[in-house]
């Protein structure tokens, strides 16, 4: 092991870790507002209706099959319907088309969870449904929702690894570079591992501290 | 555009030959993964503390890197431990680490959620700790395993499609090199993502109807 | 004192025992001797240390300092003398915890079938016969949560006499309890007294530590402050702060 050249490596990272980092922001940004959003009027919609069925189908898809796939679709079809557009945003839609599925069930999970208690004490003040929803039961359910969406992003940060497939230079595409490059296989994978955990090992511990904290205040607050 | 029914069956052959492989490597990757988290999560729980640590940094950085990652260093690191293998075990292999240290947190946390009443009352009947672990507390455990476990096996069928980078002949690898021999685009990923969709499907049949034997 | 106590052989010996949690020192150099065949109930407001006591005879809390000895052999802190050590010994927890995905027979029979090697028939034999022993014979095949408390009680008792104990500890036995289930453990527990088990018993039941116990022992901030058959225990407490225990518990 050459930590001189590891420390090179780590430098001439960078550059790619913020490719990276802009992905999956960006990704996140556009996915959380859509997949909550989706999510929470999954719950106000009734199992038979035909938008419930569009929903579960496009969840069912996102989850059943690899990102890897949902990437091809993205960057075979497009172009094949006439669409063309630079190789970051493909990217970026892969990643949104991925995760707004995953986070359709994390805002679904986070309203349900709010107690039936909460809808009949407001139903019986004289609460629509809709009111209802978005003035107590949302309020409550965001709360449960800050740790599993910040859990997505470092879900998002691994999973922009496979637009290396695509060939877009982010972090995983440029470490494979640099290894056909030196044959250092070691060092390279483990300064590229160290970036990548830095960021998902951080972002995990903070989501753990925000459910832990908000969780333990939401159960006060229910237990008064 | 119309969907070519005869390139989506002219194709089938060959995405099926693929599908095989993909549940071979899979199942293999599961059964090892379920075989050596359980202990792999006793001892992160009560073996010595150079076990203890070991484990727990190896869960916590392979949790911490994309499946890719973990793949290209076992592609990497196998030949230069001097154990050559061919893409399809060095395959196995990575999925099965990467299963494993996800299966071991699972484990892990469904057993400390047992409480510590359980434990107790192994250990005042004089069972060994780590015969209170496997015996008592895991069986116990199984039923909270379950669910979060067939969540994570599915995630590593899916992260199998990323052995195309090592040229597994598997779903995605031949259908990527199916899509620049023919052409053929649509008819190919759908077909790719059903066929997904049928082994993921599988695995969750298989999960709920053991669920239900165990409730039992 | 009663001369057949006296050639009775010491099964328990403790000496200065110590245990602390972190400040908190639960057990203040703890004295205790305890003969084959000796009923014993340990009394005291909440805190004294009187559940930190019985966890340590069976060592489920490591003691900080002084000796336990049991049958005259200090056990030392390796595991398979732990091991060995809690074989000989039953505990009775306040939360029964009894294996919930077991039944009651594969409960009762489970140690000693995993852990003497007994054959399952064998094991199963025993079991029912201990099952007739807490009046439990009907409820075989069950699962803890079909049952109610107090026969999950019966139960965790029944499991822990299948290992054979030469000594019984019991936790607050029925303070999770419905107050209609408390009779029944109580029972079971005073026909073990009869037929001459040792045992320590932790309770507020003042009326099973009247009946039931030869010497009762009275902590009080991690020390033990008075031991005295029950007669002379409750007409004449021999000390002030016990005086007060009494008031409180009998009082209401």
């Amino acid at each position: 092991m050459d930590p001189v050249f590891m420390l090179d490596v780590l430098a001439r990272l960078l550059p790619p870790l913020g490719l990276t980092m802009a992905l999956s922001l960006v990704a996140l940004v556009l996915a959380t507002p859509l997949g909550l959003g989706l999510g929470t009027l999954r719950t106000m919609l009734p199992d038979r209706h035909w938008g419930s069925w569009l929903l579960d189908a496009y969840v069912f898809f996102v989850r059943g099959t690899p990102i890897l796939i949902q990437i091809f679709a993205v960057y075979f079809l497009l172009p094949a319907a006439g669409i063309r557009l630079p190789l970051f945003w493909m990217g970026v839609l892969a990643l949104v088309f991925n995760s707004a599925g995953y986070q359709i069930e994390i805002g679904r999970a986070a309203i349900n969870s709010v107690a039936t208690a909460q809808w009949e004490a407001a139903t019986a003040l004289g609460f629509g449904r809709r009111q209802t929803l978005i003035d107590f039961i949302v309020p409550q359910a965001v709360r449960r929702m800050v740790g599993p969406v910040m859990n997505e992003l470092s879900q998002l940060i691994k999973a922009s690894s496979v637009l290396s497939i695509i060939t877009l230079y982010e972090l995983h595409k440029a470490s494979e570079a640099i290894i056909s490059a030196s044959f250092r296989f070691v060092e390279v994978l483990i300064v590229e591992g160290f970036w990548y955990f830095s960021f998902v090992y951080a972002l995990s511990l903070g989501a753990q501290l925000v459910e832990g904290r908000l969780s333990s205040a939401g159960g006060l607050a229910e237990s008064r | 555009m119309s969907f070519d029914w005869k390139a989506f069956f002219e194709v089938m052959p060959q995405l099926l030959r693929a599908a095989v492989v993909t549940v071979e490597v899979s199942v293999l990757s599961l059964a090892f993964a379920c075989l050596v988290a359980p202990p792999l999560a006793i001892a992160r729980m009560i073996g010595p503390w150079p076990v203890r640590v070991l484990v727990g940094a190896l869960v916590e950085v392979v949790r911490g890197i994309p499946p890719l990652v973990v793949i290209a260093f076992v592609y990497f690191a196998l030949p230069a431990i001097g154990l050559v293998f061919d893409g399809f075990w060095t395959g196995v292999t990575a999925l099965t680490v990467v299963g494993a240290v996800y299966a071991v947190e699972i484990v892990r946390s469904s057993i400390e959620s047992l409480g510590r009443g359980q434990r107790e009352a192994a250990l005042a009947l004089g069972f060994p700790l780590w015969r209170t672990y496997l015996e008592l507390l895991l069986p116990q455990a199984m039923k909270r395993i379950l669910p979060p476990l067939t969540n994570e096996l599915a995630n590593v069928i899916k992260a199998s499609a990323l052995l195309s980078v090592i040229s597994v002949h598997e779903i995605s690898q031949v259908g990527h090199s199916l899509i620049f021999e023919t052409f053929v685009v649509v008819e190919i990923i759908i077909q790719m993502a059903i066929l997904y969709l049928i082994i993921v499907g599988c695995l969750t049949v298989l999960s709920r109807a053991l669920e239900r034997r165990l409730a039992h | 004192m009663p001369t057949d106590v006296n050639v009775a052989p010491a099964l328990l010996s403790m000496r200065g025992v110590v245990k602390r949690f972190g400040a908190f020192t639960a057990l203040d150099g703890v004295e205790l001797e305890m003969r084959k065949g000796e009923r014993l109930v340990i009394c005291g407001p909440s805190g004294s240390g009187k559940s930190t006591l019985i966890r340590c005879i069976n060592r489920l809390e490591e003691p900080d300092g002084g000796s336990i000895s049991i049958e005259g052999r200090t056990v030392g802190r390796g595991s398979a003398e732990l091991n060995a050590l809690r074989r000989r010994i039953g505990m009775v927890f306040q939360q029964f915890n009894l294996f919930p995905h077991l039944s009651v027979i594969d409960n009762i029979t489970i140690a000693p079938r995993k852990l003497l090697g007994m054959a399952r028939a064998e094991a199963e034999a025993k079991a029912t016969a201990l099952l007739e022993r807490v009046q439990l014979a009907d409820q075989a095949r069950k699962l803890p949560p079909q049952l109610s408390g107090g026969q999950q009680q019966r139960v965790a008792i029944a499991r822990a006499l299948a290992m054979d104990p030469v000594l019984m500890l019991f936790d607050e036995p029925t303070s999770a309890l419905d107050p209609e289930m408390i009779k029944e453990v109580l029972d079971v527990m005073l026909e073990l007294g009869r037929q001459g088990m040792s045992m320590i018993v932790v309770t507020h039941e003042m009326g099973f530590a009247r009946r039931a116990a030869d010497r009762i022992v009275f902590m009080d901030k991690g020390r033990i402050v008075a031991t005295a058959p029950p007669e002379e225990f409750f007409s004449r407490p021999p000390h002030p702060r016990l005086q007060q225990f009494l008031d409180n518990v009998l009082g209401h």
